[in-house]
């Protein structure tokens, strides 16, 4: 069986070719992560422990409640969908809420147009075939820490830098996140060229994002 | 690392429950809702005609070779979704964080390439793999499938109190709590982001 203090001891000290390092001068460094031990705060009446024991049941509580809000906005968003692509379906002017209402208020339920990434075109090509490069587009994003890259010269710019990094040997350090995204008015034209089915079954892949909002629309209680 | 292996991307990042506070605390849930123990262990996502495993953010698992036993009854395992084989299971790996079942797999779950729903998969995975006895601690080494318990049978308070005073027992944190999980929905296969929540799923645990 491997051991795993194997893997994570450290390098004899006397290794011949020690570690080279960057010097980072009057840069401050990060404090250990040692656990501090703070002076504690007097309580000679025990009303500081009292107030201290409800904040942690109250915390304990909002989390629990989070958690069910969090299931019930999901139940109501899987509910309210199949509407939202019906009531939608065939108009260039949709509306960006569905709203549903109850005796306590109106909570509305906000489809914007924002869209995550796919990993790949493979989910979609079932559902739109050829109409894939109709709705949706490759979108990349590189992790480099500067300015941003001309669109007219992306192509030669990118083979320009991934020969820079082999004629380093540094192919490996060169990380592209790439994926497949909507195009600009997908969120539109979805109504009017596509079915409530095949948005339906498009949102199975690429889940459309709502949102709800209660604030002012809850009753105020008698 | 084999070659193969390397070559292996994961077909999604694991699913990842939502945090639902205490269980004593926590409303009733809508709809039909499982419940299995969450062991403390290593989330890890097995490709099994390669052996390998991923962590929860998608990066091979260092400890892969600490599984080797379990891993070979896993890999030999033929399962069927749809007429199609089994590839990737959901499984916590036990090992380092506590001395119990050190090298032993628990598979939850697995990606079904039909998109059943976790009730159907639940079914065939018991069906397969012996089931793990929350009650006793793993054999090391050892494959089980975590057995899902319904609440029309199981409280879940009651157990959830049972496996705390276990944990007191064995004198270790072999159990966190308990994970509630909704039976009608297929296995979440996502890639945007390891940190991406799925509400089917819901943990409870006693401290953080």
């Amino acid at each position: 069986m491997l051991s795993i203090k194997e893997k994570t001891s450290r390098p004899a000290k006397t290794q011949p070719d020690p570690l080279r390092k960057l010097s980072f001068g009057a840069i401050i460094r990060k404090a250990n992560n040692a656990k501090s031990a703070y002076p504690v705060l007097p309580d000679p009446n025990g009303q500081l422990a009292i107030i201290t024991a409800r904040i942690i049941e109250r915390t304990a509580q909002i989390e629990a409640l989070d958690g069910a809000r969090e299931i019930d906005k999901s139940e109501l968003k899987t509910l309210a969908t199949p509407f939202y692509f019906t009531q939608a379906n065939g108009k260039i002017d949709v509306a960006s809420s569905v709203s549903v209402l109850s005796p306590a208020g109106e909570v509305l339920i906000t489809f914007p147009n924002r869209y995550g990434r796919l990993e790949s075109e493979a989910a979609l090509l079932p559902i739109l075939g050829e109409r894939t490069a109709t709705f949706f587009r490759q979108s990349f994003a590189l992790k480099i820490d500067g300015d941003k890259l001309p669109a007219e010269n992306t192509q030669e710019l990118l083979n320009e830098l991934q020969q820079l990094f082999a004629r380093y040997h540094a192919a490996e350090a060169l990380q592209v996140k790439e994926g497949v995204k909507p195009v600009p008015d997908f969120h539109t034209v979805r109504h009017t060229s596509l079915s409530p089915q095949q948005n339906l079954a498009l949102n199975q892949v690429c889940p459309i994002i709502a949102m709800l909002k209660t604030k002012g629309r809850i009753k105020e209680s008698a | 690392m084999s070659s193969e292996t390397a070559l292996v991307r994961p077909c999604t990042y694991p699913a990842r429950p939502i945090n639902g506070g205490r269980l004593e605390l926590a409303p009733p849930k809508p709809g039909h809702w499982h419940y299995e123990p969450k062991y403390n262990g290593w989330r890890a996502l097995v490709h099994a005609p390669t052996g390998s495993m991923f962590n929860r953010r998608g990066q091979l698992l260092s400890i892969a070779g600490l599984f080797d036993g379990a891993m070979n009854h896993l890999r030999s395992l033929r399962l069927l979704s749809g007429g199609v084989p089994v590839e990737w299971f959901d499984c916590e790996a036990l090992c380092r964080r506590h001395r119990l079942g050190r090298g032993a797999l628990l598979v939850f779950d697995y990606v079904s390439p039909a998109g059943e729903a976790l009730r159907q998969r639940k079914e065939l995975l018991v069906q397969a793999l012996p089931t793990h006895d929350y009650s006793q601690p793993p054999l090391p080494e050892e494959l089980y499938a975590v057995r899902p318990l319904d609440p029309d049978q199981t409280d879940p308070h009651a157990l959830y109190r049972e496996l705390r005073q276990l944990n007191a027992r064995w004198h270790c944190l072999f159990y966190e709590g308990l994970v509630a999980k909704r039976t009608t929905d297929p296995y979440p296969v996502q890639l945007r982001s390891p940190e991406e929540e799925f509400v089917g799923w819901v943990k409870h645990r006693w401290a953080y």
